[in-house]
């Protein structure tokens, strides 16, 4: 029972970020000089990277994930990423499936593997992750010359959020994924690593697990200057820079210099190519003197527009 | 083994009960003195002064914590103790049975239905619904599992696995419906953890659980004489159907409050309740309050290594509990199980 | 019609049905104060069941079943259980009580709301623990127990609730012969000494024509023949009632009843003995 408790728990932050893993598969050898012609994508970060590339018409199925990008949202589902619908997939004719590292799709993976649809299962939700499979989509579709460029520009966009703090006093930073009790960002989760390049430090770093639950009185104990709740995806959920349930521990001086800030997980919690976006924005709630006030819709949840680039 | 010499004296009911309410404060005080916060208690000596953290940690953390544990604890232990007279079977633990499962079950969907949020004074709904579900699986139980009229180990373990899979297959129902925030909730909620409750909220659990356990306290003679079996007790005079009746209820009540508010914490009813029978003897005159103090003393101490062992990360107590009763159990099963009714 | 006073159980028009079986149909029955009436019949004659209607623990039952005077349906169970005792055949122990607990269990109708027994409810228990000779027991466990000394402790119990009325379901199936006589000796002078009206069920034949004053033979779910004991268990109705061979014949020393069941190979030679002669007679000497 417990173990199957605690395997949901798994299931659920996976939820949240969508993925873990790391993606060992050798580059397949392409079947023409452009790639596979027909693929499937489970996860939006994906997506993201394949509209970059260019072949984002090439997919032919998807996961169940939101309406974005908008141009494959109308495409058959192929379901979830950790229980991926094997008829569906060979009948759409896939040559590829492009899905993150699942134990509860593992078999399903070996039958897709004999039926001689490939799987490639990427890590999209560690921040190295994100760039190793820019790399590995790019050897795969040939356009290896392309994924340098979109690599290479999302590590310069980094390094100009890394510099402009560069000698400023590190913030302690609080970022919280669930509340009551507190699930926060642990090290190894891309949040941790984005702190740390907006000028911060993650008070959690010293967790075991990239999230996982705080004790209330850790966070107490160590103060933090910056809270970033995300704790809430609905529409009517506590939204903007104020205290909110933050502020009983009015002593925290994250809550005495009105540095608490209530967001859709959208925003920060799936990484993917807006990484370099995701890390301007966590140094606007870190350093505002720095970065400038977050915008009204820095707030809300993402909403993509026809083309398929976040507003 | 400390066997009891005599008869049951309100003598020693009060000496046993003051020794557990010692070693209650024993526990409520090392639940204080140790946390994943430091606080130096020197500062609380005439001229020193906490600082804002320290009270903070201390008074709004640490104390309603500690005291919320013990509510729990108790009750739960009386819930188990309450369950065993009633169905004659030492192994039956609201978490075991699955009552804990159908109260899981109900707060879980008056969750869903946007009736309240967990905790208190989220409103009357959760616990309501909490109380309606452990009513309606112990119903089921008493009326599907029965054999002979009395319980059976295996009817035991197979509606308690029955209600408590059940009520874990419903976060899959809930993963599609439910808010990150709400998500979040139910999943901690179902391992068991003793909740942030504000003082407030803490009296009015802590009314509700005194006046239960006094309820249940009036039939304590009854359920002595039920260990003789419906018909026993029936012989020496007892309403066996009035004294099941509102055993039902309030053995709901218990877990069904404790579920709406902490979620299923397992065999506290099972672990406290049998230690506390090999060294008192079994009268549930002397058993009831001893199974309370206990059960507090118990949940106290495994929040306190919930919250110790793996600074400044947490577990939740649930998973201590079971870590513990899991074993126990078996050991039980294996042990004394022939004894019990096969 | 008897007082009560004088007959503290009465039974009229008597039938019970348990899940739309007839169990029990038309029984008539009576025990005087101060008397021991034995229930005898074969297995699934209904005894048990007849025991526990009296004992209030059957209420669906139609007809008149009076304890003291009073319809068993309406009385209070509390109130009941003052008057009533009964030793059930098969005892339920779930907990590991002490065996002076269990019977100080006895005194439960006896106490009010939560209170603890009292140092005479104490002494009630120990006379009744010293009477089955199980004094040196009281502290054990019950767990502990042989069936037999269970048997003795159940008994102890019924005893220490003091009661008008004893029933009792096959007290001595688990003990040695010299317990039986113990048990049924301390059974008499609860009839002769106290005046308790005694009702139960046996196996033992002997027994109850040793001990009983009135029996009651129940075959087919009603009473097949009824009276003192030297009338009734006879040749004629116990071959008839248990559907077997038996040699009854007369104990030389007390004049009572000797039954004694035959084998398979000892009905042969009955059988072999008797065709010559053809007698006939009922009544071997």
């Amino acid at each position: 029972m417990k173990g199957l408790r605690a395997k949901k728990v798994v299931f659920g932050v996976a939820w949240l970020v969508l993925a873990s893993a790391c993606s060992k598969t050798p580059p397949p050898p392409p079947d023409a000089d452009d790639g596979p012609r027909r693929v499937a994508v489970m996860a939006p970060a994906t997506a993201e990277i394949l509209d970059v590339l260019g072949v984002l018409d090439r997919v032919v199925g998807i996961g169940q994930f939101g309406p974005w990008p908008a141009s494959i949202a109308e495409l058959p589902e192929v379901g979830g990423y950790d229980s991926p619908n094997v008829e569906r997939l060979v009948i759409l004719g896939t040559d590829v499936v492009f899905t993150v590292k699942s134990e509860a799709a593992a078999p399903a993976h070996r039958r897709l593997n004999k039926l001689r649809v490939r799987v490639v299962e990427l890590d999209t939700s560690t921040y190295e992750g994100v760039f190793n499979s820019i790399k590995l989509l790019g050897d795969i579709f040939n356009r290896g010359k392309m994924a340098e460029k979109l690599a290479a520009r999302m590590r310069v966009e980094l390094q100009d959020v890394e510099r402009r703090v560069y000698g400023v006093p590190r913030r302690r930073v609080l970022f919280v994924i669930g509340r009551d009790p507190e699930f926060v960002a642990g090290p190894g989760s891309h949040l941790d690593r984005l702190i740390e390049i907006a000028g911060g430090v993650n008070i959690g770093q010293d967790l075991t697990a990239p999230y996982q639950q705080m004790s209330k009185e850790s966070i107490l104990e160590r103060q933090p200057e910056a809270i970033i709740d995300t704790s809430d995806n609905r529409a009517n959920s506590l939204r903007g820079r104020q205290p909110g349930a933050w502020g009983v521990w009015d002593f925290l001086p994250a809550v005495k210099n009105n540095r608490v800030y209530w967001i859709d997980p959208s925003q920060l919690v799936i990484p993917g190519i807006r990484l370099p976006h995701m890390a301007q924005l966590m140094g606007k709630l870190i350093h505002p003197e720095i970065f400038g006030e977050p915008d009204p819709s820095d707030y809300l949840a993402l909403e993509y527009d026809r083309d398929g680039a976040p507003n | 083994m400390v066997h009891r010499t005599e008869r049951l004296t309100g003598r020693r009911v009060l000496i046993v009960t003051l020794l557990l309410a010692a070693l209650l404060a024993l526990c409520i005080g090392g639940g204080i003195a140790f946390g994943a916060g430091t606080v130096n208690f020197s500062s609380l000596l005439p001229g020193g002064s906490l600082t804002e953290v320290e009270h903070a940690i201390l008074l709004q953390v640490r104390l309603p914590r500690v005291l919320a544990a013990g509510l729990l604890g108790g009750a739960l232990a009386v819930a188990g103790v309450v369950f065993q007279a009633l169905l004659r079977n030492p192994l039956a633990d609201p978490y075991v049975l699955g009552v804990a499962g159908g109260a899981s079950i109900g707060g879980v969907v008056a969750l869903l239905l946007g009736l309240g949020s967990v905790g208190v004074m989220g409103g009357a709904a959760v616990p309501a619904f909490a109380f309606a579900g452990a009513l309606a699986a112990l119903l089921l139980i008493e009326s599907i599992a029965t054999v002979g009229g009395q319980l059976t180990v295996y009817s035991i373990l197979l509606t308690g696995a029955i209600f408590n899979s059940f009520a874990a297959a419903l976060i899959y129902f809930i993963q599609s419906v439910a808010s990150l925030q709400q998500l979040h909730e139910i999943v901690f909620y179902l391992m068991g953890r003793v909740p942030a409750l504000g003082y407030q909220e803490l009296a009015v659990l802590a009314l509700a659980i005194v006046i239960v356990d006094l309820a249940v306290y009036t039939m304590c003679r009854d359920y002595n004489a039920l260990s003789l079996g419906e018909e026993g007790a029936m012989l020496l005079g007892v309403d066996v159907g009035r004294t099941k009746r509102f055993t039902f209820v309030l053995g709901s009540l218990l877990t069904g409050l404790c579920v709406a508010v902490a979620g299923l914490i397992g065999f506290v009813g099972l672990v406290v309740p049998h230690m506390l029978r090999l060294v008192i003897g079994p009268d549930h005159r002397l058993l009831l309050p001893a199974a309370f103090l206990g059960g507090a003393s118990f949940l106290v101490l495994a929040d306190l290594a919930a919250r110790l062992l793996l600074v400044p990360n947490e577990l939740p107590v649930g998973v201590v509990t079971a870590l513990i009763g899991g074993p126990f159990f078996l050991y039980l099963l294996r042990t004394r199980g022939r004894n019990y009714a096969f | 019609m008897p007082s009560s006073r004088d007959t503290p159980i009465q039974v009229a028009d008597l039938s019970f049905d348990y899940v739309g079986r007839t169990v029990l149909n038309d029984i008539r029955l009576s025990v005087g104060a101060g008397k021991i009436v034995g229930l005898l019949g074969p297995n699934g004659s209904g005894k048990s069941t007849l025991l526990k209607i009296i004992a209030g623990t059957l209420p669906g039952y139609r007809g008149s079943v009076q304890v003291a005077g009073v319809e068993v349906r309406s009385f209070a169970r509390g109130k009941l259980a003052r008057l009533v005792a009964m030793v059930q055949q098969e005892p339920e122990f779930s907990f590991n009580y002490s065996v002076l607990e269990i019977v100080l269990m006895g005194r439960h109708p006896h106490l009010a709301g939560l209170a603890f027994e009292s140092a005479a409810d104490v002494e009630i228990a120990h006379a009744a623990l010293d009477r089955c000779g199980i004094l040196a027991l009281g502290q054990r466990p019950i767990h502990e127990l042989s069936s037999g000394e269970r048997q003795r402790v159940v008994f102890a119990r019924a005893l220490a609730q003091e009661p008008m009325i004893l029933l009792l379901d096959e007290p001595a199936s688990f003990l040695d012969i010299r317990h039986q006589v113990e048990i049924f000796d301390i059974v008499r002078e609860l009839a002769e000494v106290q005046g308790c009206a005694v009702l139960t069920a046996v196996h033992d034949l002997n027994l109850a024509a040793e001990y009983f004053d009135q029996v009651y033979l129940l075959s087919d779910r009603t009473i097949a023949a009824c009276g003192s004991s030297g009338t009734v268990l006879n040749y004629a109705n116990l071959t008839r009632v248990f559907e077997t061979e038996l040699y009854v014949d007369t104990n030389a020393l007390t004049g009572k009843l000797l039954i004694v069941p035959l084998s398979g190979r000892s009905r042969r030679l009955l059988a072999e003995t008797r065709a010559p002669r053809r007698n006939g007679g009922h009544q071997d000497s």
